[in-house]
């Protein structure tokens, strides 16, 4: 998986037709050939994409709440994607909430036109899709995936929490501190009960916050001690009411790992150590097992793709490739990166289509004792 | 700090902060006045254009919007007994019959008065509070929440009318109603269907419409004639009228606005219940109480004015420990973000002035946004005297768009023809309402802070906290003080005057015995079904239905008891039995109607479907010439066009012929 971040590469897209302008042809004609038929391949593309969106109008679908963190992104997203798009469509942004982001899910699966007018912007419910949620009605690999805005998971706890705490040194002396969870079946709650479960934390898990600036509100007033969030949550909520007036530290973030285990470090959260890290230092080892290999694979999933758009299956070529294009184009797009750092106070990490897909893949080949062992987990709590 | 308010108002009066606040109340007029737009849609809709805005603009424009959707939902609930927004349900209870009497006037003029009187006496509230904020919220944790959501159902009394027991039916139907979907704790959805729709619970706006607009607009149909029952010209009250009352009763909007700010400030509570508390304040507080229901301008007044000064409150969790306590704030909140402003405890201290420009925005948007109404009331007010059947197309294209854009999907429409049946039968049979809706509300915050308030603590020891004492006191308190208000109700209700209570419910007197033992029967239904599967679910997920539904069928039954009695009386006393049938075989036609309605979406879409009613309705039901049928339609589809397609952007449903 490759993080693109600000700042950006600058653009190196084929332009047709400053190339049929500056092209001085020379004499070797196959050379030449070859330049004018690529020319006239990638123009008669680039016009088919952008005959696909001309004067239409794109309906970006959000399946959280309008407010909630992934509309705040979507929105954004949506404010700079369709000057990319080939045809300037216009884009109107329409929220599905429901049965946590599976209604839209299924909206899209079902109802959608495959016809690219009608584009996913989600927090996917892939976790729903590891616990054969019964509310979740398609297959998640069947959509096409055009990209997605991976965001890491910061924890922190309150630093007078049972007999103090200011890292995470001394988590294990601690004593049935209080954990603020959302959903026991959330991607977010499964890795901070795993991730305390491996470090053999003494622990009480408090689930039913709806979102995590309740929960922070409950950290606030003691109610519960521990909690994490998202890079966009944790740098809006948590470190102006938490760790700025020094009420709570930050103890440790998970990063995604490769298929060595080798971490993936990210830049915008220097200083905090990896959650591998903190293992390693409080149990002289690396985090390892049949807990750690199911924390790892949601986990994985999580960081790259906490967000994701596509489009239904069957959506026409030209459709998708505009998007992906356009998709493509939004690392290099200054206005939405500022945009973008404005919102979180750090660059966006877009992941392409290609990743995305392959995450999506890898999910649904997951072995069957370990999704057995995952939603054994979820009833344990 | 005066500095700091001083500051707040030179950003606020400077130009071009100012012209977008003006821009902003006249949207956000327009998004409370439509039933079903909402705050909430409005939001949604002007995030975008501030982006590219200065941070004072972008603000002034946003706010200004907000802060007056609670004075023009007004319009609504008192011309056509639909809550215009969610804060406005309460006001329907006298707001509706006071027009049905031809008091529209008076009613706006003390609504409007109230929500200017309440928008700025909150925001001075609220300034004058500000040390204090942090602490108050602080310490109300998830326990104070429950406590505050019991004091909340101990309102149920208040809103009951002249039967507690029915009160009590229909707020533990309410309850039961809260529970459809994933549990608080998640892992298992109840009563689900097999409906994904039903996962994530039934949605509020759909079954407030249909427990309410419906009905009232089967009356409507069924009269024919218009929604006041005494001629123009007959009519001596007007806006000056309701100045005044609003005026006379200072002490009431003093109150109300004290619950309206420091309700508000508790996030996830507060805009959402507001309006009850406010009213049943005033029912409770009030020493001749019998008229509320009846169109006592006080029940317009107190919820009025709690439900504008409830919103500087809840702007305060959100900018000070970015914490909304509610989906519009959260978009303010996103709003905020966007413009580089991060919420947190220095927007209290170090940053007061912009706060101090917010609070200045919503006092000055509402002084605005009702001054902007009064002068446009009395015209307002004419719909009260347009004939019925002229209302009827346009009022199902605003109930049945209202309730589509609560999730978009063709479920919407079933909740709201459903609840709208139900609503019905519980209006003529004297069920009252409003509990319904008050248990529906609070159900998941109550079995939410409650899961929590188990988990955090061991056994009851949160029980001692001192803010949980003072609410249990207030509870106490509360029941004690309504039962003793209603002594006197009683020994007229053993004479045989127990009437509903549910705003024009009342108009009728006597209710329909038939009805009412259909509507107990239904209730009594749906809590066994609702009982039968907590035995086999987990603790944590089946114990609060199952403490809600045992309890609901004691009074069910006793409720049945009660209706066959009286049936047994009314047949020995000779009297209509089912006095109700003419108007529910008129119901049913209606509903005949509605179900063309569904089936023609089903098959063109509504942007066809609805003006289609539209057309045959006046031409077949309402008497009118073809043409005027015909003009009707190209207005319907002309507003449906612009603002639900253009403006909202709407997903329409995906129709067989043009999907």
């Amino acid at each position: 998986m490759r993080f693109r971040h600000f700042p950006a590469i600058p653009n190196a897209q084929f332009n047709p037709i400053r190339f049929a302008i500056v092209y001085k042809p020379r004499k070797r004609f196959p050379g030449a050939a070859l330049a004018c038929l690529l020319a006239v391949v990638i123009g008669f593309t680039g016009t088919a994409q952008a005959q696909h969106y001309q004067g239409k109008r794109i309906t970006f679908l959000i399946n959280y709440t309008a407010g909630g963190p992934t509309d705040i992104e979507g929105r954004i997203v949506a404010r700079h994607l369709g000057k990319h798009i080939a045809g300037n469509p216009g884009i109107v942004v329409k929220n599905m909430p429901g049965a946590g982001g599976i209604a839209g899910t299924n909206f899209m699966g079902e109802v959608a036109r495959p016809d690219g007018l009608t584009v996913a912007f989600f927090g996917p419910p892939l976790t729903q899709q590891l616990l054969q949620d019964s509310g979740l009605r398609v297959d998640l690999s069947e959509f096409v995936w055009l990209g997605g805005i991976g965001l890491p998971l910061v924890c922190f706890i309150r630093k007078d929490a049972g007999t103090g705490i200011d890292s995470a040194e001394n988590l294990l002396e601690l004593d049935g501190f209080r954990v603020a969870g959302l959903r026991p079946t959330t991607s977010l709650d499964l890795r901070m009960r795993m991730a305390l479960d491996l470090l053999g934390a003494r622990y009480r898990y408090v689930s039913g916050y709806r979102g995590l600036a309740n929960a922070v509100a409950g950290i606030m007033q003691n109610e519960v001690q521990f909690s994490c969030g998202t890079i966009l949550t944790f740098r809006q909520i948590v470190e102006p009411n938490l760790i700025g007036p020094g009420l709570a530290v930050a103890l440790w973030y998970f990063p995604a790992t490769g298929p060595d285990g080798s971490q993936m470090r990210d830049a915008r959260l220097e200083g905090i150590p990896t959650f591998i890290d903190v293992h390693e230092r409080l149990k002289g080892r690396k985090p390892e097992g049949r807990l750690y290999d199911a924390f790892r694979m949601i986990n994985n999933y999580a960081v790259a793709m906490q967000r994701a758009s596509f489009v239904p299956a069957g959506t026409p070529d030209e459709a998708v490739d505009a998007l992906r294009s356009a998709w493509e184009a939004l690392p290099r797009d200054e206005d939405f990166v500022s945009d973008y750092i404005r919102l979180v106070k750090a660059p966006p990490a877009l992941v392409q289509a290609t990743a995305v897909r392959a995450h999506v893949e890898a999910m649904r080949a997951i072995e069957p004792d370990t999704a057995a062992f995952i939603r054994e987990f979820v009833r344990r709590q | 700090m005066f500095d700091a308010v001083l500051n707040g108002l030179v950003a606020v009066a400077a130009w071009p902060a100012i012209g977008y606040l003006f821009l902003g109340v006249l949207l956000g007029l327009w998004f409370g006045a439509v039933p079903g737009l909402s705050g909430l849609v409005g939001l949604a809709i002007l995030v975008p254009f501030t982006f590219a805005m200065e941070p004072a603009p972008a603000l002034a424009f946003l706010l200004g919007a907000f802060a007056v959707t609670t004075t023009s939902d007004t319009i609504a609930s008192v011309l056509l007994g639909i809550p215009g927004t969610a804060a406005s349900q309460a006001t329907i209870l006298d707001g509706y019959p006071m027009a049905m009497r031809g008091e529209a006037s008076r009613a706006f003029g003390a609504a409007f008065t109230v929500s200017a009187i309440g928008g700025l006496l909150g925001a001075a509230v609220l300034g004058v509070s500000i040390p204090l904020v942090q602490p108050l919220i602080l310490s109300f944790t998830q326990a104070e929440v429950f406590m505050l959501c019991l004091l909340g159902l101990a309102m149920v009394g208040s809103l009951s009318g002249n039967s507690v027991l029915l009160g009590l039916v229909a707020a533990l139907i309410g309850l039961g109603l809260s529970y459809v979907g994933y549990s608080e704790n998640g892992a298992l959805p109840r009563y689900w269907l097999g409906a994904t729709y039903l996962l994530e619970g039934l949605p509020l706006i759909p079954v407030v419409l249909g427990l309410f607009a419906l009905p009232e607009l089967i009356g409507l149909a069924a009269r024919g004639s218009t929604v006041s029952n005494v001629p123009r010209e007959r009519i001596s009250s007007g806006i000056a009228t309701g100045i005044g009352d609003a005026l006379r009763n200072w002490w009431l909007v003093l109150r109300s606005t004290a619950i309206g700010a420091y309700v508000g400030m508790l996030p996830g509570l507060g805009g959402s219940i507001v309006d009850w508390v406010a009213y049943g304040h005033a029912v409770q507080s009030s020493k001749n109480n019998e008229n509320f229901g009846k169109g006592d301008v006080r029940g317009v007044i107190a919820p009025e004015t709690a439900n504008n000064a409830m919103k500087g409150g809840a702007l305060i969790p959100t900018i000070a420990f970015g914490i909304p306590g509610s989906a519009a704030m959260a978009i303010l909140m996103g709003a905020l973000l966007i413009q580089g402003m991060t919420p947190g405890p220095e927007m209290l201290t170090t940053r007061l002035d912009v706060t101090f420009s917010l609070v200045w925005m919503l006092a000055i948007a509402n002084v605005a946004g009702a001054l902007i109404l009064m002068l446009l009331a009395r015209h307002i007010a004419r719909v009260t005297f347009i004939r019925g059947h002229l209302l009827v197309p346009v009022i199902v294209l605003f109930v049945f768009m209202g309730a589509w854009l609560a999730n978009s999907s063709i479920g919407d429409w079933a909740v709201l023809l459903l609840f709208g049946i139900l609503g019905y039968l519980m209006k003529q049979g004297g069920v009252p309402r409003p509990p319904l809706v008050l248990g529906f509300v609070i159900g998941p915050i109550m079995e939410n802070a409650l899961f929590i308030t188990n988990s955090v603590h061991d056994g009851l020891d949160w029980l001692a906290r001192p803010i949980c004492l003072v609410i249990g006191a207030l509870i106490v308190g509360s029941i004690v003080f309504g039962a003793r208000r209603r002594r006197p109700t009683r020994v007229q209700a053993t004479e045989g005057a127990r009437r509903a209570h549910t705003g024009s419910d009342t108009q009728r007197g006597q209710t329909d015995p038939t009805t009412a033992l259909l509507a107990t029967g239904l209730l009594l239904a749906a809590s066994v079904y609702g009982l039968a599967p907590t035995f086999s679910w987990p603790a944590d997920v089946g114990q609060i239905p199952m403490l809600t539904f045992i309890p609901a069928i004691v009074f069910c039954l006793a409720a049945l008891w009660h209706s066959v009695r009286e049936l047994r009386q009314a047949r020995a006393a000779g009297s209509d039995i089912f006095p109700g049938r003419t108007e529910m075989g008129e119901a049913g036609r209606l509903y005949l109607w509605w179900f063309g309605v569904l089936a023609a979406t089903i098959l063109a879409g509504q942007l066809i479907a609805l003006p289609v009613f539209a057309a045959l309705y006046l031409t077949f039901r309402g008497g009118y010439p073809w043409w005027a049928g015909l003009l009707y339609a190209a207005g319907s589809v002309s507003f449906l066009y612009l603002v639900f397609d253009r403006i909202v952007a709407v997903l329409w449903y995906p129709s067989l012929l043009f999907h």
